[in-house]
């Protein structure tokens, strides 16, 4: 049985009568990677601000581990690990003394968690270096740290990769993975890194002008988005028995429109044509298709805009 | 709430501006010890209770303390689930312990090391010079702490520690004098001590008050005055804290 660990209805961002979230509706259920895909100025960041309680909704309901308002929400909030933009820490403070000054004020008992937190994010040999002198490569470790020093259910990470070398990519894409793998831990996270991002969801929204455009698991996207050649014909059913009878095609689908979708033949599309053509189908188009998670997202908000 | 206070006085003590603050103090507090030498123990404890005006105009550097940098960091700890009335609260009253310790700190430092220092007379005058000091004393905390209150306000309510703290001064030494003469006008020129000690609640602790006013009736205007201005800075603090937007 799945368990929501986030789910919106409605919400809203208006600034005057400009609408930045329009009426969202997400669910991100327990175990989830959930990737939230969107250009600059989407609304991704003022969509995770308002689950985080930084922005304060227009409209509609947000509910947190099935908590949906009140002290109950600010408690689920408390499990929960957040890293919204440049990571911000007071900066004549050090990153040990930075993260002892939070966990103090968090109540989580033993120091000992500050030292674990600081060697799981490699930030443990910093010494007196305070937070102003770090570069924001260390800036990003040190929000993670953070995020992660109360062993959050939940992480919500935004553009969390920013700024990190191509070795802390891949050290954070670990981490990450080994979080939820290892415990559980569900987390959102949005990136303009499409590629990485596809190395880790299990789940994307992809949003545009504050509207969220689809939901979709990385399973059905791939589906989606699996190489075919996709043709167009008169007559679907003849096609598709002369296609198994010629070819001995039998990966393929049939979609509404007279549209198949060939899975096999990929390097072969002339072949597919002739055969078509030859066993009396009127072949209206032929395109060969296959998409990224980029690919995708491009074409589900028309194109490249100002990205 | 106790964690906040804690971990907030935890990180003032880690603060140059805390120190600096206080070296400040404890110097200026050593040069008004050693210009009474020639005094005795009585009159040097009758001028300390002239002094708590100066209070005021340190209370931006302790706010600074505890809410400097508190506009990036804030969203760390809104994203906690701490609440917004128990940071806006916490950060208050870490703020409002941490001057009055130092203030405990340097008042009991001073008159302990000028009672072993300079020279004692009558027994009985240095009582009523102590009790006076007491009583001027027990009056001075709420007027410091409604100062307190509204400064912290401010803080919480203008972007930039630049913009807060000309708006405190500007209050301090243009906005209240001028609020003050604004009502002179329509009072036909002439402003009750009340309103004049509501409007600029500082000229509480100056001498011309202090001289005649040694009742409990002071007392009274000086914790109504001095709560009023505070309460009154929390709740505006806290409506617009409550609907603003974290970054």
């Amino acid at each position: 049985m799945t368990q929501d660990v986030l789910v919106t209805h409605g919400l809203t961002k208006r600034y005057g009568n400009h609408p930045v979230v329009d009426r969202v509706n997400l669910a991100v259920e327990r175990g989830q990677i959930y990737g939230l895909v969107g250009r600059n100025g989407a609304g991704k960041t003022t969509l995770i601000r308002m689950v985080t309680g930084q922005s304060v909704p227009s409209d509609g309901e947000l509910s947190l581990f099935g908590a949906t308002g009140g002290k109950e929400l600010a408690a689920m909030r408390a499990r929960t690990g957040v890293m919204v933009e440049t990571p911000s820490f007071y900066p004549y403070l050090t990153a040990r003394q930075n993260l002892e000054y939070y966990r103090i004020q968090r109540g989580i008992p033993g120091d000992r968690v500050v030292d674990q937190v600081l060697e799981e994010v490699d930030l443990a040999n910093t010494g007196k270096k305070t937070f102003k002198n770090f570069s924001l490569g260390m800036k990003q470790r040190m929000g993670l740290a953070l995020a992660l020093m109360n062993r959050p259910d939940f992480l919500l990470l935004d553009e969390p990769i920013n700024g990190l070398d191509p070795e802390g990519i891949v050290e954070f894409r670990n981490l990450l993975l080994r979080l939820n793998q290892e415990h559980q831990t569900t987390i959102l996270i949005s990136s303009h890194i499409l590629p990485e991002l596809a190395n880790l969801a299990t789940c994307y929204g992809f949003i545009d002008n504050g509207v969220m455009l689809e939901e979709i698991t990385a399973q059905a996207l791939q589906e989606k988005c699996r190489a075919c050649i996709e043709v167009q014909v008169d007559d679907a059913s003849q096609a598709a028995l002369v296609l198994e009878k010629a070819l001995g095609m039998r990966d393929y689908e049939v979609l509404p429109g007279n549209i198949i979708r060939l899975y096999g033949c990929l390097d072969r599309p002339q072949e597919v044509a002739r055969v078509l053509v030859e066993g009396g189908a009127a072949l209206l188009s032929i395109e060969s298709r296959g998409a990224n998670l980029e690919d995708y997202f491009l074409s589900m908000i028309g194109g490249v805009r100002h990205a | 709430m106790l964690n906040y206070i804690k971990a907030e006085l935890w990180k003032a003590l880690r603060h140059r501006i805390f120190w600096g603050t206080t070296i400040f103090l404890v110097l200026c507090t050593a040069l008004f010890g050693v210009l009474m030498h020639s005094a005795d123990y009585v009159e040097l404890v009758g001028g300390v209770s002239v002094t708590m005006l100066t209070g005021m105009l340190v209370v931006p550097l302790l706010v600074q303390v505890v809410d400097g940098g508190r506009g990036e960091t804030m969203k760390n700890e809104i994203s906690f689930g701490l609440s917004r009335g128990g940071i806006y609260g916490g950060k208050l009253l870490s703020g409002l312990l941490l001057g009055l310790g130092l203030c405990a700190v340097l008042l009991v430092g001073l008159l302990g090391i000028c009672a072993l220092l300079l020279p004692h007379g009558d027994p009985e005058a240095e009582a009523v010079a102590l009790w006076i000091l007491g009583f001027c004393l027990l009056a001075a905390i709420p007027v410091w702490c409604g100062m307190f209150t509204l400064c912290h306000a401010m803080a919480m309510l203008f972007p930039g520690t630049a913009v807060w703290m000309t708006a405190y001064y500007l209050l301090f030494f243009v906005g209240q004098p001028i609020l003050a003469a604004l009502s002179s006008l329509f009072t036909g020129g002439s402003l009750s001590p009340l309103l004049q000690a509501i409007l600029m609640p500082y000229t509480l602790l100056m001498p011309p008050y202090l001289s005649g006013w040694l009742t409990w009736e002071y007392q009274l205007w000086c914790w109504g005055i001095g709560l009023g201005w505070g309460g009154a800075s929390t709740l505006v603090g806290l409506l617009w804290f409550f609907r603003r937007d974290i970054r």
